[in-house]
């Protein structure tokens, strides 16, 4: 997807940049569960809010529960954590202790589904802004459910925006789920984002 | 709490003071990790007061049992400004927190915690870390709560802090009074505007209950504040229960309404409820005035059309359920119209004011006086059963407003014509109760003004017959309903028949013969008039037509068609007399049009241009009723005029008035001296007829010599008459 501005060699920093912060994310989801939860290395692509809408416009992905978390300091935007709606009452599940009752999961689903896009989305949040030495600050995040048209459209973005998107694979014992994280930016941000990566890049050549 | 200078920290950390009462934990953290905020709910449920946890890191607070997931957290926030939340589900209990299981029990249950942790900065760019810690230990039961109370109360469960004090900010700054109280009516606690509204003075200190602020809760739904504050009755009522419309007392004793509404909250094994009560004195003033405004006419202040429909909706639903008989009176003054356009509407509005208080004076308190508009006004009597009470009333009404006016340096004389309509449980509804004292009302007018009439069973049947004549009368043209009767005119001194006039009448399949005054003025009202009189006057002289060709009547036979003021309004009429001529080969000498003075002078257009017109077909022209409209004396010397009628009433009199007696010799002699034929109608006896010969009347019609008759018998009575002559 370089067409869209975003370099190979961008692409790749950003990919190692989330790499660690995801890591760091499952490290702490593991700790916190005493199980050992995994995320695949993220790929990373840049496309338009429309390819990114056709792209995951099948079945599975039809009803979506996203965690989305405001973010703003060198540059703004918005993150989505997004999940089949079905997966994600299915990691809750396996979250949670298995004493809790199917009537509780439902009721404290969006409360650690929250705390999940947190954990993930704070990991990439810091992991970029420790590398790339600049500041984000982030929002308490919200939860909310439709279809991606919907999720997106809340962000008050246009559907030629770029956005910057993360697919990967959690797998928690005996269960895989796929999650997206795409990063809503305007283009003024977009454009913050790879100067700074270019500046990163530059930094390690000399 | 008091360690912390103020102006290090900014608005929002010293708005974080206030909720040092709050039932939340809260925890502020410095760039170097050391507590600086403590609040009292965290002091109660870890044991750990504030001054021992100031400057402490939390590490060195719970050197063992302080997660992990915490302290990244915070390290988010102070390094990076990340703002987290943790889950009670994945993090049950993150710092060791204990409270009371129950007011009961002195067992402690350890605290399950929601927490967030946000960065905050202050004026000079120092950064904090806020953390909230929510008690959800009763999450469930706090979930369903919140789901109760709606949306917007969620926000609690994301931003608490916020939220609290958007909340308290509300609570403070509402006008309306907030509050709490138990099931005893006391008050737990209340908002500032609760002083105000109620008047409690600022340093009041002692016990207060709601039901000396509420007075008739019970009086407005049927249901009591007692009721509500029933705990058995709470699981079927622990919803909000609200009345629109109480009673308020003041500290100071003043009544005034107000709106309450009452919610009970279940919050920790205690019931309390909690009451949102809004002063609506202002309101209802303005309501009143609205409704004041909304419903009374502006000149005459007295009840407007709107008020007294409803009003009188309201009573025929009493009048049905009571079976206590009342009283419509519908008030037109006679000729309003004359003094408006004569005196000026200033004047009209005084006599309007008049009237008004005539009738606001002369009803009793119970009783509704209503302009309807113009110079009509209705009176409502309400439970006036007795008759003669009411004819009383109505006589007086009537009698009081008949009279002269001195305003503005002119006499008025004004009289009113008054419709009375009793009614009881059986009334149909307001409409026709309405066109029933309508009918009476009219039926006043007739009799010539200035009196009273009540709906009476003869009354009834006249208008159901006038109503039913007036569906039928559309098909009566096509049915064939009407036909025309023949009254013979003769020559007072050959005694020989000259001529007749054509008179309509209408042979209704259910009520007979119907006179004409009766369906007359129907035509004229729906309009139907001139297809009728179009066939009237084809009719005649067709008949006309036919007799002369038969010999019938002699050649210079008159047939004296009536034509209405309607049909003259019409340029048509002219051109249709010529055409019928026409059709009918009737020679115009043939033909007479009968018109009636008030016909030529209420006409839009001028008398002369019509008589001109009509005078060009050849036809003679009649004056019919003359004597009893304007009779100006020009005009029979201007207009092309062949005959003068006398009216009827002046030939009924000439015996017995000798006035009537003189008004005819008048006539006669004018119509001589001016060339015209006198004919004189309604001649019904031998001494009238004598009179008549005797003053030289030139042709008479009447009962004397024949009535109206049908063609048939009109040719019958033709023969028989002319064989006896001979």
């Amino acid at each position: 997807m370089s067409q869209y501005m975003l370099s190979d060699i961008n692409l790749d920093t950003l990919t190692e940049l989330f790499n660690i912060g995801i890591g760091q994310a499952a490290a702490s989801l593991s700790d916190m569960i005493n199980e050992n939860v995994e995320l695949s290395v993220p790929h990373v692509s840049c496309k338009t809010m429309k390819d990114a809408e056709t792209e995951i416009d099948n079945e599975d992905w039809k009803q979506l529960s996203a965690i989305k978390q405001m973010f703003e300091g060198d540059f703004s935007g918005n993150a989505l954590l997004i999940f089949p709606e079905k997966d994600s009452l299915a990691l809750v599940r396996r979250l949670l202790d298995s004493d809790i009752s199917i009537d509780e999961i439902s009721e404290l689903e969006e409360d650690v589904l929250l705390e999940v896009g947190n954990i993930i989305l704070n990991a990439c949040f810091y992991s970029i802004s420790n590398i790339l030495e600049c500041k984000i600050a982030g929002e308490i995040p919200t939860h909310s459910r439709g279809n991606c048209r919907q999720l997106f459209s809340s962000s008050g973005i246009d559907s030629d925006s770029i956005i910057l998107q993360l697919s990967m694979k959690f797998s928690i014992p005996n269960h895989d789920v796929h999650g997206v994280i795409s990063f809503l930016m305007s283009m003024n941000a977009l454009q913050k984002l790879i100067s700074l990566l270019d500046q990163y890049v530059a930094k390690l050549s000399v | 709490m008091q360690d912390i200078e103020p102006t290090n920290a900014n608005q929002n950390i010293i708005s974080m003071l206030a909720l040092e009462q709050i039932d939340n934990g809260i925890i502020l953290i410095d760039q170097n990790h050391k507590i600086v905020l403590w609040n009292n709910w965290l002091a109660e449920t870890s044991g750990i007061h504030a001054r021992d946890a100031l400057n402490k890191t939390l590490p060195e607070l719970f050197p063992k049992c302080i997660k992990g997931r915490l302290l990244q957290s915070i390290d988010y926030a102070l390094q990076q400004q990340l703002s987290s939340m943790l889950s009670s589900s994945l993090n049950r209990h993150v710092l060791p927190l204990h409270k009371q299981s129950s007011v009961e029990s002195e067992d402690d249950i350890s605290v399950a915690q929601s927490i967030v942790v946000k960065p905050t900065i202050d004026d000079d760019d120092n950064c904090y870390c806020l953390v909230h810690i929510s008690d959800v230990t009763e999450m469930n039961k706090r979930e369903a709560l919140l789901k109760q109370r709606g949306e917007d109360l969620k926000l609690l469960a994301h931003d608490k802090v916020i939220s609290e004090l958007r909340i308290r900010s509300i609570i403070d700054n509402t006008l309306d009074s907030i509050i709490t109280f138990d099931i005893n009516g006391k008050i737990i606690s209340r908002n500032p505007s609760t002083s105000k509204i109620f008047c409690i003075s600022n340093g009041f200190k002692g016990d207060l209950y709601l039901q000396e602020f509420i007075l008739d809760l019970e009086a407005n739904k049927g249901e009591s504040i007692e009721s509500v504050m029933d705990s058995k009755g709470y699981t079927s009522c622990n919803v909000r229960k609200s009345w629109p419309e109480a009673t308020g007392k003041r500290m100071d004793k003043r009544i005034f309404p107000l709106e309450i509404s009452v919610t009970p909250l279940d919050a920790e094994n205690e019931l309390t409820f909690t009451a949102v009560i809004r002063d609506i004195s202002q309101r209802k003033q303005s309501e009143d005035k609205l409704t004041k405004l909304a419903q009374n006419d502006s000149l005459t202040g007295l009840a407007n059309r709107s008020l007294f429909y409803s009003q009188l909706e309201h009573l025929i639903l009493r009048t049905r359920r009571n079976h206590i008989p009342s009283t419509l009176l519908l008030i037109d003054l006679d000729h309003f119209k004359q003094i408006n356009d004569n005196m000026g509407h200033n004047i009209g509005d005084e006599v309007l004011k008049f009237v008004a208080r005539t009738l606001a004076c002369s009803i009793r308190d119970i009783d509704l006086a209503a302009r309807l508009g113009g110079d009509e006004f209705a009176v409502i009597l309400e439970g006036s059963g007795d008759s003669t009470e009411v004819h009383h009333l109505v006589e007086r009404v009537s009698q009081s407003l008949s009279t002269t006016l001195d305003i503005d340096s002119y006499e008025v004389g004004i009289s009113a014509s008054i419709g009375a309509a009793h009614f009881n449980a059986d009334v149909k509804n307001s409409e026709h109760l309405i066109k029933c004292a309508d009918v009476a009302m009219y039926y006043a007018k007739e009799k010539g003004r200035d009196n009273f009439q009540f709906y009476t069973q003869q009354l009834r049947q006249i208008s159901e017959v006038k109503e039913s004549l007036e569906h039928s009368l559309h098909d009566s043209l096509k049915n064939k309903e009407f036909t025309l009767y023949y009254q013979p005119q003769f020559n007072i001194k050959t005694k020989k028949i000259v001529g007749a006039e054509a008179l309509l009448r209408w042979n209704h399949p259910k009520f007979g013969l119907v006179q004409p005054d009766s369906f007359i003025p129907l035509l004229e009202q729906t309009g139907l008039i001139k297809q009728v009189g179009t066939w009237v006057l084809k009719e005649a002289c067709q008949q006309c037509t036919a007799w002369l060709e038969n010999n019938l009547v002699c050649s210079d036979f008159v047939m004296a068609v009536n034509v209405s003021g309607r049909q003259i309004k019409t340029i048509e009429t002219a051109n249709l007399i010529s055409s019928v001529l026409d059709d009918t080969g009737l020679h115009y000498k043939n033909l007479e049009i009968e018109l009636t003075e008030s016909t030529l002078m209420e006409g839009h257009r001028k008398p002369d241009e019509i008589l001109q017109e009509l005078k060009k077909t050849g036809v003679g022209i009649s004056i019919d009723d003359f004597g009893t409209g304007y009779s100006s004396l020009s005009y029979l010397k201007k207009f092309p005029i062949d005959n003068l009628k006398i009216d009827k009433s002046f030939v009924d009199d000439i015996n017995e008035s000798s006035d009537s007696a003189t008004i005819v010799n008048t006539i006669i002699n004018l119509a001589q001296n001016l060339n015209l034929t006198v004919i004189a109608e309604g001649v019904e006896d031998k001494k009238t007829l004598d009179y008549l010969a005797f003053h030289h009347c030139d042709l008479v019609q009447g009962y004397f010599f024949a009535k109206p008759m049908s063609a048939e018998d009109f040719e019958v009575f033709v023969q028989n008459y002319q064989t006896n002559m001979k």
